[in-house]
């Protein structure tokens, strides 16, 4: 019963993706049109006659009214077309299955290090009330919120790739390596692995490190503090104080019975954060020249590339709406008091 | 779905993480932070001197791979179509030759000595020879050409090649157009190895205008297989594909976003490569391509950022090369509005640009003076004739004799920058204090590439910055686009009938001697009408590894990556 309970919730809330996902499409699509500049004059250039201009524009929808070329653009949606690119000239649903690896992959090791940080810290510092890590956790949380990413990519660049030397520079997901695989997955990670090239391996671990690092920094700061927070409240709850009081092992309390109730909210913060990190680290991949949605995302917004824009805005909402139905699903599981 | 508390304890611990974090803590590490990274600063700021000046790296790359850092990702791998992207097109050059190509000289222009090009000695490349008579060239074609997945080129499969430029109107369609070659019967296979182009009247642009890489030609047998009844010359498949190419490298990967790389072609019939690889890596920041040539992770880099050119000069483990060239930095007048549809007005313009502050402020020297329509190192550029030397009484008086005392009457000016390009931006502020001075009140607005060339293409901006390099080093094809009143490039709107004729009579002269006579009298009213101010012409430039040698320099700007090699 209650598997169909949930079944049913799931089902419903995969509906609720629907409305939500136009209201996203149609505020994209409007903005940009009201932004300067369309991708047909740009691509098209100087040199083609103005039938062929005009011909282009009424391919493209262009010289329509907004409504009817919002509704073209539905319909092709529903019929699985995405539009194509006029930066890159191929299919924007070609374009983001390229690039959808490389972000992937770099948010959810900078997640995996962010919370594999934020969380063992947070717990730290609530135990550790006003020590020197307590400290040390305020430290981080205020400098990941406070610092700009782009700063901190570029300052660790600076020191561990210019100065130190010790790790590869902004060449993409690579590094310094030279001898390149056909890609499985198309994480990298993964296929070097497989294909048993430990040599590319290294190089791709080195170069996730720094983009990793920074994006994690970030992402690690409300982590930390959520964390804090909620177990501060939760130790000094009735029924630790209880448990404590029965002897039980003070790892067993904090780790099985208060870090347990202290997860919803954690939860919570890690699915908002991994899907801003997923539709936010635009700059870090500009940084580290990054081939994946960001980069993509970014370029389309400089050529006025409607379709690739639209296209990137789907897919993040998408997924961020995905990450928290799983989220509420992780939840119930979590918290037996939730019901559907 | 129904929470009970956890709702309420979400906000709950919502609220007690923003508690959490007070003011005082906020001031306490934000203080701190920004005291230590500022220690960190001074401290690598302390270290870096001896740091720029000998990069202790040395190349990290394979002796036998050339890594380049490259500003973008490919527009198309279509040789027809590829305009806007320097990557796209180093690609299609490498992995192509054409019918014929210039033949390589030494040469020093504005002082600089370096190996370039000859652009009027042309020599065979597919081609063994060429033969010229009336108005008919016929190019006959080496013996066993083949494309590198083993088809032999032939005549009828180059005619198919140009019949397909002229079908689908790529880029080339108008340069074979330009050289009166107006449609593909004009192109025509004699036998398997001789190709004739006709001209409807003889002229010189033709030869010159077939070397470019627009005008490779595809292998039909390819253009077919992905054809569809929409697309008969498959332009879709070849945006994203590139065809079996037969030049000296063939594409082996291409990662989009990230990266190009070629490997040499093992068959190819001219000298082969010393290279096996090249790896063409896009990194689109140019301060981070300076830093990856530094650190040896790359072995050379274009674009470099100009201010840091003598500095990178002191680096024992790197090269600075620098070609001066024809290039024209314009600062355009939308000729149609006003004050600009008044010549006294632009010339009051030319006449208050800093140019000495260009040249030595935002391009550090490398740049050199420009004075005409035609820049120092094409056939023909003659800058006698100008006078607009920095003068900011000349200036107030022409723009009182437009009717704009003191900028009085004239409307507001919007001077347009690339967002992207930071020495524009630098020379515009130089150029509004000066403005500023002889009455004009100039607001400089940064743009996009994308709305920046829409409204320019629109003839929508009122001034802007802009340049134009002829890939074609010949003045009549560089004044057909840039003067003549129905050039679609004419962006300023400019029109005098007497320039127009002069286009008109030499652009397909054969008459060398009057070309450059009559490229001198147009060039003379060009500089009195002053449709634009010509504030500098910039060098071109190249950061190589010390190790890395053989660069040539073509008018195109294309690394030729068959001449490189490292020691």
């Amino acid at each position: 019963m209650g598997s169909t309970r949930l079944l049913l919730y799931a089902a419903r809330r995969l509906l609720f993706i629907v409305p939500v996902l136009l209201v996203a499409l149609f505020l994209v699509f409007a903005l940009t049109r009201i932004v300067p500049g369309n991708p047909v004059d740009r691509v098209a250039g100087p040199y083609i006659s103005n039938e062929r201009r005009a011909e282009l524009k009424h391919i493209a929808y262009l010289d329509r009214p907004f409504y009817e070329q919002f509704a073209l653009y539905l319909r092709d949606l529903s019929h699985g077309n995405m539009g194509t690119s006029y930066t890159t000239a191929q299919d924007v649903s070609k374009d983001l299955r390229q690039r959808f690896p490389a972000t992937f992959e770099l948010v959810t090791y900078a997640m995996l290090f962010a919370i594999a940080v934020a969380i063992p810290l947070g717990i730290a510092a609530a135990i550790k009330k006003d020590s020197w890590i307590d400290s040390v956790a305020r430290a981080v949380s205020v400098l990941g919120v406070s610092m700009p990413i782009f700063w901190l990519g570029l300052m660790l660049l600076y020191v561990f790739f210019y100065f130190l030397d010790w790790l590869p520079g902004p060449v993409g997901r690579t590094g310094s390596a030279t001898v390149f695989i056909k890609p499985i997955t198309g994480f990298l990670t993964v296929d070097s692995l497989i294909t048993g090239n430990l040599d590319l391996f290294g190089q791709v671990v080195k170069a996730l490190v720094l983009p990793c690092f920074t994006l994690g920094f970030v992402a690690m700061a409300p982590i930390a503090r959520m964390t804090r927070a909620v177990m501060v409240e939760v130790l000094q709850s009735d029924y630790i104080r209880t448990a404590r009081s029965l002897g039980l092992p003070f790892r067993v309390v904090v780790l099985r019975h208060a870090l347990k109730n202290a997860m919803i909210p954690i939860l919570t913060i890690i699915a908002a954060v991994y899907g801003y990190a997923l539709g936010g680290e635009v700059l870090v991949e500009i940084i580290f020249s990054w081939p994946g949605m960001g980069q993509y995302s970014y370029n389309a917004l400089l050529s006025s590339d409607f379709p690739a824009i639209q296209g990137f805005v789907l897919l993040v909402t998408l997924l961020y709406m995905v990450i928290y139905l799983f989220l509420d699903i992780a939840n119930a599981a979590l918290d037996p008091r939730v019901r559907y | 779905m129904k929470r009970e508390r956890s709702r309420l304890e979400d906000l709950e611990a919502l609220e007690a993480f923003h508690a959490s974090v007070t003011r005082r803590d906020v001031l306490k590490y934000g203080v701190g932070a920004a005291l230590s990274l500022s220690m960190v600063d001074v401290l690598l700021a302390a270290c870096s001197p001896a740091h720029d000046n000998t990069t202790a790296s040395t190349s990290k790359t394979p002796t036998d791979t050339l890594v380049v850092a490259v500003e973008g990702d490919i527009d198309t791998f279509d040789p027809a179509f590829t305009v806007g992207s320097k990557p796209a097109q180093t690609t299609i050059q490498n992995t192509f030759d054409q019918l014929t190509q210039y033949k390589h000289a030494d040469k020093t222009v504005a002082g600089v000595s370096f190996t370039g090009v000859d652009t009027e000695s042309i020599e065979g490349m597919l081609a063994e020879g060429y033969s010229t008579s009336g108005n008919q060239v016929i190019f006959t074609l080496r013996q066993g050409l083949t494309y590198n997945d083993g088809t032999p080129i032939t005549a009828q499969i180059i005619e198919q090649g140009y019949r397909r430029i002229f079908e689908a109107q790529g880029i080339s369609y108008f340069l074979l157009q330009m050289a009166a070659v107006p449609d593909p019967s004009h192109i025509k296979a004699l036998d398997d190895r001789r190709v004739a182009i006709t001209m409807d009247a003889p002229n010189l642009l033709l030869m010159k205008n077939n070397t470019m890489h627009n005008t490779s030609a595809l292998d039909i047998k390819d253009v077919k297989a992905h054809a569809t009844s929409s697309d008969k010359w498959a332009t879709d498949y070849f945006k994203k594909n590139l065809a079996p190419g037969n030049g000296p490298f063939m594409l082996d990967e291409y990662v989009p976003g990230d990266r190009i790389v070629l490997k040499a072609n093992p068959n190819y019939y001219g000298t082969k490569p010393k290279l096996a690889k090249v790896i063409q890596k896009i990194v689109p920041d140019a301060a981070e391509r300076e830093l990856l040539i530094k650190r040896g992770e790359v072995d050379m880099i274009m674009v470099p950022p100009v201010q840091d050119l003598n500095t990178l000069k002191q680096d024992s483990g790197l090269q600075v090369l620098t070609f001066p060239n024809p290039r024209n930095l314009f600062l355009e007048m939308n000729n149609k509005m006003a004050p600009f549809d008044k010549k006294a007005a632009r010339q009051a313009v030319s006449y208050a640009v800093p140019y000495d502050s260009i040249l030595k402020d935002v391009f550090h020297g490398y740049a050199q003076v420009n004075r005409s329509i035609i820049g120092n190192g094409m056939p023909s550029s003659d800058f006698s004739t100008w006078n607009y030397n920095t003068d900011l009484k000349k200036a107030a008086d022409l723009l009182a004799s437009a009717g704009f005392a003191k900028g009085q009457g004239a409307p507001p000016i919007t001077l347009t920058v690339r967002a992207d390009w930071q020495e524009a931006e630098r020379a515009a502020v130089l150029i509004q204090a000066n403005l500023k001075q002889i009455g004009l009140n100039v607001s400089i607005q940064k743009v996009a590439f994308a709305p920046f060339n829409e409204q320019e293409q629109g003839r929508k901006l009122h001034m802007w910055i802009d340049e134009w390099l002829s890939w074609v080093n010949d003045p009549w094809y560089h004044m057909s686009w840039n003067v003549s009143s129905t050039s679609p490039t004419n962006y300023v709107s400019y029109s005098n009938p007497a320039v127009d004729a002069l286009v008109s009579k030499w652009t397909l002269s054969l008459d060398k001697e009057g070309r450059i006579q009559g490229s001198k009298d147009a060039q003379k009213l060009v500089i009195a009408d002053a449709p634009h101010a010509f504030l500098v012409g910039p060098n071109w430039n190249v950061v190589l590894r010390s190790n890395v040698k053989g660069y040539v320099y073509y008018n195109d700007e294309l690394n030729r990556y068959a001449y490189m090699y490292k020691a």
